[in-house]
């Protein structure tokens, strides 16, 4: 889809169009907000916080690339932010010992997506937030760790339990469905 | 399952969902943004009022310039008019006008070189009148006498016209021909073109007789070919529209729209400035003032209402607090009506041909049309089936829907014309102005095109 006009009229300052390209993107952003928040009051903020922060960066978009992606970017980077705020007060969250539990493919597949976005949503906030941008987003555990400020090795190992955790959620919903 | 799989199905599933945002939000985060400055319409007006300036400037310059170059100094411009009989007579403006028209003529061949260039525009616009009148006359029964005598005589003088005979009326406008220089030809060209259709209307001479008005007439590149004119005109217009689903289906929204717009008439007003090249080829450029009507009529049976009536406390604390007294819930019918108006401007950009024939004239033109401002204000069904406003943005119930701008359509009219006056004409040209583009926003379900009818009246002056 070309926004190339709209986005011209946005950073003119034009209102109807900043609440045309709002429309047109709410939805998908607010789901990757849903994605890193804990909660749905989290998802709101992050999404406010996310279109403020597109909209007053909107000049250094040049145009070169997809703009679905650069916005992608500013609200992940918006999530991450609240990630280091979140971190900042709790401090750093680790699991026990999960063990990889044996999963039904067919049953995975029969999860919707509110079911599995519910199941990322339960992670600590660590472990959610590398596997989104691992898992989801498809950044590398280099990239994550510089955005998270960890090291790499943590990064790959909160990947690894996240993954387990998500096995155990998965494994026991099985469970209470059979 | 392997880790990768478990990666990989969460990324198909979650990557590019969607959810639905709560209302509200929006007004949160555009309080958090900067003012709406102005210069985005502000540019868009600029620009069109740039665009007028010059088509008016353009024309004030050139009008001023013909002015000139037609009035001598000394006050010498002719005032032509035929009399009750038919017969020509030159009236003089001033005191120290010649007589009639041949004596202008000699006269400003005495006047020497320096006034040569003035006085051949008062001469060329005089026996462009005498042709002219020839050529109406040549319709009346009596004139329609056989072409005889052609090349031969030298009538030079205007008053040879008054005796009226048609083969000196020929012999008169041969001799024209003869001993004019390439410039005076071309503009003598249109009234010699009228002359001939009206002689060979009335059954007079041949295309072969009269081949030595075509042959010499035909001087393209040289100075004085064609002419400006400026066009002004308005008249009614009416739109239809098209719907159509942008991505998912929506058929029930565009049927539910369909039985709630109603079409209504509005109109049109604008003014254009064309050039007209003596082989009947012209080209136009204008602006466009369209107003579009249209009737939202809405009437839901099973509405309700909820009244709710509170009363204000303050607790022990002494804290404000709201108690509800009562909740009604009423059902009825809601019936909104609104006149919805679309306003809009359009710049033209014309080609055409235009054939002549006496004092009627027909063409066709078409063209590029510019869309460089639509502004609306009215109510229409939402896709949630309530209905809201599309032009309000500080209601709550606001919708957006339309563009701001539309831009490309294509125009095409056809006309006819008549003379009514010495350079003034009427028309009437009813038109089609398709919009190329959807008119509605690319985030609105519906992919709604336009297209507009009108038929308008107006006046061509000629320069």
């Amino acid at each position: 889809m070309e926004y190339t006009r709209l986005i011209k009229r946005c950073k003119e300052g034009n209102r109807k169009a900043q609440k045309e390209l709002y429309d047109h993107f709410a939805g998908r952003m607010f789901f990757l907000c849903q994605r890193y928040a804990k909660d749905q009051t989290e998802a709101q903020d992050m999404l406010q916080e996310g279109f403020v922060r597109l909209f007053g960066n909107l000049e250094k978009f040049e145009g070169k690339g997809s703009f679905e992606g650069w916005a992608r970017r500013i609200f992940v980077n918006t999530a991450i932010k609240y990630y280091h705020r979140v971190r900042k007060h709790n401090g750093h969250d680790e699991l026990g010992h999960a063990e990889a539990q044996k999963i039904d493919p067919d049953a995975l597949s029969s999860l919707h997506e509110q079911e599995l976005l519910g199941l990322v949503q339960e992670l600590p906030e660590g472990y959610r937030a590398v596997f989104n941008l691992y898992a989801i987003e498809g950044y590398s555990h280099k990239e994550i760790a510089d955005l998270l400020e960890i090291q790499e090795s943590t990064s790959r190992s909160q990947l690894v339990k996240a993954r387990k955790l998500l096995q155990m959620k998965i494994h026991n919903l099985q469970i209470v469905l059979l | 399952m392997s880790k990768h799989y478990l990666d990989r199905h969460f990324r198909e599933k979650l990557a590019n969902q969607s959810a639905d945002v709560p209302a509200g939000l929006w007004d949160a985060i555009q309080t958090r943004l900067p003012d709406t400055p102005a210069t985005g319409s502000r540019s868009r007006w600029f620009w069109v009022l740039l665009l007028a300036a010059l088509v008016l400037g353009t024309s004030a310059t050139y009008l001023i310039l013909q002015g000139r170059a037609a009035v001598p100094e000394e006050a010498t411009a002719l005032s032509q008019a035929a009399d009750s009989d038919g017969m020509l007579q030159a009236q003089p403006v001033l005191p120290t006008e010649p007589e009639d028209v041949s004596a202008a003529v000699a006269t400003d061949r005495k006047a020497g070189e320096v006034g040569e260039s003035r006085s051949q525009a008062v001469e060329n616009r005089a026996t462009s009148e005498l042709i002219r009148q020839h050529a109406a006359r040549r319709t009346s029964p009596e004139a329609r006498a056989p072409l005889t005598g052609i090349a031969s005589g030298t009538h030079d003088n205007a008053n040879d016209a008054q005796l009226d005979p048609a083969s000196e009326a020929d012999e008169y406008v041969i001799d024209q021909m003869r001993n004019a220089t390439p410039e005076t030809r071309s503009s003598l060209r249109p009234a010699l073109q009228l002359y001939k259709i009206a002689s060979l209307s009335a059954g007079v001479g041949s295309l072969d007789e009269y081949a030595i008005m075509q042959t010499d007439c035909y001087s393209f590149g040289k100075r004085g070919l064609g002419h400006f004119e400026i066009d002004l005109y308005g008249g009614p217009s009416y739109a239809t529209k098209s719907m159509t689903s942008r991505n998912e289906d929506v058929s029930d929204y565009i049927m539910s729209r369909d039985t709630t717009e109603f079409k209504r008439l509005g109109f049109h007003l604008g003014a254009r400035i064309g050039y007209h090249h003596p082989t009947g080829f012209f080209a136009r450029i204008g602006a466009q003032y369209t107003q579009l009507n249209e009737r939202f009529d809405y009437e839901n049976g099973s509405s309700t209402q909820t009244i709710i009536t509170t009363d204000t406390i303050f607790d022990a604390m002494g804290n404000v607090v709201d108690i509800v007294l009562d909740t009604v819930v009423t059902t009825g019918t809601r019936i909104k009506k609104t006149y919805n108006r679309f306003h809009l401007v359009d710049i033209p950009i014309l080609l055409g041909y235009q054939i002549d024939n006496l004092d009627w004239a027909y063409g066709i033109q078409a063209g590029p049309v510019f869309n460089v401002a639509f502004a609306r204000k009215g109510d229409i069904l939402a896709p949630n089936g309530v209905p809201g406003s599309f032009s309000d943005e500080q209601s709550s119930d606001f919708h957006p829907v339309f563009k701001d701008q539309l831009g490309l359509s294509v125009y095409a009219s056809v006309y006819a014309q008549r003379r009514i006056g010495e350079r003034l004409y009427g028309f009437v040209e009813p038109h089609v102005l398709h919009r190329l583009k959807s008119i509605t926003l690319a985030s609105y379900p519906i992919d709604q095109r336009q297209t507009a009818f009108g038929l308008s009246f107006g006046v061509r002056m000629t320069l």
